[in-house]
């Protein structure tokens, strides 16, 4: 997959200018981070049906080891000329990050990380409008009432944050998931599972994030 | 941020953008057919039959729609499942013979993606035939869906037809 080499490339050029860097000891001092996924918002230009939104919270308890939980919600509106469907969701993920490299005292403000989540999903799904064509029968109108869709998942991953200016922190991650439990519906999966991402039994998201660290 | 740093995440946005792009039109069949199979009664081994000429209609209260013409040497139907209501009937005319084939079913909505769109499945309950022409009929597979597989056999006696 191109996508996985080139953030590979990104993870070893990463890594080659936080070692040159890297000491041992470290003064640890206990900060939480508050973060925006501002890629929601990329996908919504690209896509404009679909509209998932992300906050995240990280606290590194000790130095390297991050507590991290994220959650948003999931709006998807496809409209057209043969079928209307609608999804509003939910979703959380908790785990822990450690950072591989950077976070030291030379660098105290750069982080690799590797990540590790659960993630559980839950939205509810309905298409209102549905025209099904048949050329000796005729059109066929119909609907399918809203049902609730549920998904548990695990996924890990890695990437990287750095302050930009003060406690003004980027940070992106790249994470592969792995859907374990769901509802089942094979004749209406859901189109994008909130938190998740395109419904497959594995998925493969990008995140591009935003972050405000506070000092404790 | 160290230029290095800098770099790194304008790439990463690079990538974000590239990531979003990957919706594909609609390339897949949105129709499911009824797929029937002519077979010769009364073989050890199942022998497909070649049917001479066979014309199709579909029959509801108020009309009949051609589906096949005095099609020739034909061992395969596929039938429009009528959306509209949950049973929908056929001719099929032999020649000079004509039997009937009712069908009676529940219908499914199937997402097949969002840039599909809907289509139905079928799940066929019964069957009730004439036998004029045709011997038996047969169920192979009651679910009618996208995929291609045999739902009826349809069993002629020997005479009257070509034999692969």
């Amino acid at each position: 997959m191109n996508i996985l080499k080139y953030i590979f490339l990104i993870l070893a050029l990463s890594s080659i200018s936080l070692i040159a860097a890297a000491q041992n000891d470290t003064i640890f001092r206990p900060a939480a981070r508050l973060g925006l996924d501002v890629s929601g918002f990329a996908r919504q230009l690209m896509e404009t049906e679909t509209m998932p939104v992300e906050l995240s919270f990280d606290y590194e308890w000790r130095n390297n080891y991050f507590a991290a939980a994220e959650a948003g919600w999931l709006n998807v509106d496809v409209n057209r000329e043969t079928h209307r469907y609608n999804a509003q969701g939910y979703f959380f993920r908790t785990g822990i990050d450690i950072g591989i490299l950077g976070g030291d005292v030379h660098n105290p403000n750069d982080h690799v990380l590797l990540s590790v989540r659960y993630g559980y999903g839950r939205l509810k799904q309905e298409a209102p409008y549905i025209l099904i064509s048949d050329t000796n029968w005729g059109d066929y109108e119909t609907s399918v009432d809203p049902e609730t869709y549920h998904a548990h998942w695990i996924e890990a991953g890695f990437g990287m944050k750095t302050s930009i200016w003060n406690n003004l922190f980027l940070g992106w991650s790249l994470r592969g998931r792995v859907r374990f439990a769901s509802t089942s519906d094979p004749n209406m999966e859901p189109y994008f599972i909130s938190g998740y991402g395109k419904s497959n039994n594995a998925a493969l998201m990008l995140h591009y994030s935003i972050y405000y660290r506070f000092p404790l | 941020m160290h230029s290095l740093g800098k770099a790194l995440f304008l790439f990463a946005v690079f990538l974000l953008f590239s990531a979003c792009t990957d919706d594909q039109p609609c390339e897949e069949a949105t129709a499911n057919r009824l797929r029937i199979g002519f077979y010769i009664a009364g073989q050890e081994t199942e022998t497909i039959a070649v049917v001479n000429s066979v014309s199709v209609y579909a029959l509801d209260e108020t009309a009949r729609y051609l589906i096949y013409d005095n099609q020739n040497n034909v061992s395969v139907i596929e039938l429009p499942l009528n959306p509209l209501e949950d049973h929908c009937a056929f001719v099929l005319s032999f020649g000079e013979s004509r039997d009937t084939l009712w069908f009676q079913y529940a219908r499914e909505e199937h997402l097949i993606s969002i840039e599909c769109g809907f289509t139905l499945f079928f799940d066929i309950s019964e069957v009730k035939y004439t036998t004029h022409f045709l011997e038996a009929l047969v169920k192979n597979n009651s679910y009618v869906t996208n995929s291609f597989d045999e739902h009826i056999k349809v069993y002629f006696p020997d005479p009257g037809l070509i034999i692969n």
